[in-house]
């Protein structure tokens, strides 16, 4: 569980900051930061049921 | 048939020095290049996120890293921690950067700060953008 809340914790701090850098209004930035989250987190979720079939 | 990129437009030498000033400030103190450009929150935002991920990969036991017997990934390793600038040295003084190898989350730290450093040298590509008038 501490694993997961960290790679929640890498996802937020990444998504604000690309958020933030790349894009010049609050709003678009926050829509952005909004989806690079949402596409890390399901990227780990994907990651994790992949991996789950190579389970030994 | 696909257009042709516009023409680069020259940057006058102040907005060369003012670049370079950006980039300085802003690798001595994250965030600190886009405050001097006058975008001080979006400065202290992007500085902030960038010291709590380094001070969370310390935290999670992750070791600074020092090129070690000429091997490429230590040295690639050391330049990203060095995007971080003085607080790189700082914590290296402090001995904050020891680590614990043994730690379940020792390498998931060095992911914080190796990426907090990369990241520091994005944001000084961007003030420099901002600067000279490219963004």
């Amino acid at each position: 569980m501490r694993h997961f809340l960290l790679t929640i914790l890498y996802a937020a701090c990444l998504a604000s900051f690309f958020g933030a850098m790349l894009r010049e209004d609050w709003k678009s930035g926050l829509k952005l930061a909004g989806t690079l989250f949402g596409l890390m987190v399901g990227g780990v979720f994907v990651a994790g049921w992949l991996m789950y079939w190579f389970a030994p | 048939m696909a257009e042709r990129p516009a023409p680069t437009q020259p940057v006058s030498p102040e907005a060369a020095l003012r670049g370079v000033k950006a980039v300085v400030l802003g690798w001595l103190v994250p965030g600190l290049g886009h405050v001097v450009l006058g975008r001080p929150r979006r400065g202290a935002a992007l500085g902030g996120i960038l010291l709590l991920m380094f001070a969370v990969g310390l935290l999670l036991e992750g070791s600074l890293s020092r090129p070690s017997g000429g091997s490429y990934l230590s040295l690639l390793a050391t330049l990203a921690d060095l995007g971080m600038g003085p607080v790189y040295f700082l914590a290296q003084a402090l001995g904050w950067g020891a680590g614990q190898v043994t730690s379940a989350t020792h390498e998931i730290g060095n992911t914080f700060h190796w990426s907090a450093g990369v990241m520091n040298m994005l944001l000084l590509l961007d003030a420099h953008d901002v600067a000279t008038g490219k963004k």
